[in-house]
């Protein structure tokens, strides 16, 4: 049993991370991934990425990677962001987290529709 | 479609909407967020839907990024910490006169002693706090001790400006309407020195035009009668020229600040 759990992660950062734990992304990529995982859900404007991104430089969890060029894109150079050893296990257990809820919601045959007649 | 003359237009404004992030912040990801904001022009123009209102929703979004990293940069210093004491400090001196039944007389009104209510000390507190933390954004860029105190010159003047129309009126009595005009005195000092953000040069020009406001207002309660206290005119006009005399003095120097900000 674990004595200190990581603290809860904002969404903004969750999103991040997950769309870093595939591959380097630049600012421009961060953003079109999280849009396409969350199915257009989650937009994020330069100022809430840069933001969250510079936080999450701070605590460790992510880090510049380089700068280079975007061969999809054009010829400018870009810097490109990496999931840290710290950032991977802070996104380990933030998906553990979900899924232990995700468990209990289950035993308790709680369904996405669980609750739609209002009771 | 958007023409490139007007994304070009929308670039250079989010270019210069950017400087108003932290020096920090700004350094480290001007760059790329000017980047990103052009990626997601050509997006928005290849796909050819909504391209002002994706501009201005940009615009806001990245304006409410900017108060949160200047209030993040500002909680990590100390300098909350101390104007919240200063503060405290300040309004101590009237709750003090009230508890220990302390007095000024006020040949005036007729009144002695300190009877301030609730409204008087948050407005005070939030004008002094305000001041404070305007001093701190605004000075830490300064570079020399001549714009720095340039700075608190003009936000001491604001704030006495404002204090003393609260609690006499410069014209009449506090309740004058006409003391509203001094209002176009702060406007006037605020915007011009906000617009050039605080920058020597630019300041200067701000602080000699609020002189030349200051003057104006007094011209026209003596012009109309109504009976302004020149003597404070003075003294504040006098504030407004040697916080702009500053600002230029800022402006010749040297400064380690300035160096860097234009590489």
């Amino acid at each position: 049993m674990k004595t200190k759990a990581d603290p809860p992660l904002t969404p903004a950062v969750l999103h991040i991370l997950l769309a870093l734990s595939t591959e380097e992304r630049h600012g421009y990529g961060i953003m079109k991934q999280v849009e396409r995982e969350s199915h257009g859900k989650v937009k994020m404007g330069p100022g809430t990425l840069y933001g969250s991104l510079g936080r999450m430089m701070d605590a460790g969890l992510i880090r510049e990677s380089d700068k280079r060029v975007d061969p999809a894109m054009d010829d400018e150079r870009r810097i490109y962001y990496t999931l840290t050893a710290l950032g991977r296990k802070a996104l380990q257990s933030e998906l553990d987290r979900y899924r232990e809820v995700v468990a209990v919601a289950t035993e308790k045959r709680l369904t996405p529709n669980a609750f739609a007649d209002g009771t | 479609m958007a023409p490139d003359r007007t994304i070009g237009r929308y670039r250079r404004w989010y270019g210069r909407l950017l400087r108003l992030y932290p020096r920090p912040f700004r350094e480290r990801f001007g760059e790329p967020m000017a980047q990103t904001f052009s990626d997601l022009c050509r997006e928005r123009t290849d796909a050819n839907r909504g391209f002002h209102a994706f501009a201005l929703g940009t615009f806001a979004e990245t304006t409410a990024g900017i108060v949160r990293e200047n209030v993040s940069q500002l909680m990590q210093t100390r300098a909350v910490i101390r104007w919240v004491l200063i503060t405290a400090a300040v309004l101590a001196v009237p709750a003090l006169a009230m508890v220990l039944n302390l007095g000024v007389p006020d040949p005036g009104s007729g009144t002695e002693g300190v009877n301030w209510g609730p409204m008087d000390f948050a407005i005070i507190g939030v004008l002094v706090l305000g001041s404070g933390l305007l001093f701190e954004y605004a000075s830490a860029r300064a570079g020399s001790f001549a714009h720095k105190a340039a700075i608190g010159i003009a936000v001491a003047a604001g704030l006495f400006l404002i204090w003393v129309n609260l609690a006499v009126g410069m014209i009449g009595d506090e309740g004058n309407p006409a003391n509203l005009m001094y209002l176009f005195v702060l406007f006037v000092a605020l915007v011009g020195a906000s617009i050039g953000r605080f920058e020597p040069r630019e300041a200067s020009i701000a602080m000699f035009a609020a002189a030349g406001a200051q003057a104006v207002v007094a011209g026209i309660a003596l012009v109309a009668g109504l009976g302004p206290e020149l003597r404070a005119d003075a003294f504040f006009v006098a504030a407004w020229v040697a916080s702009g005399l500053l600002f230029r003095q800022a402006g010749i120097e040297p400064s380690p600040t300035s160096n860097t900000a234009n590489q």
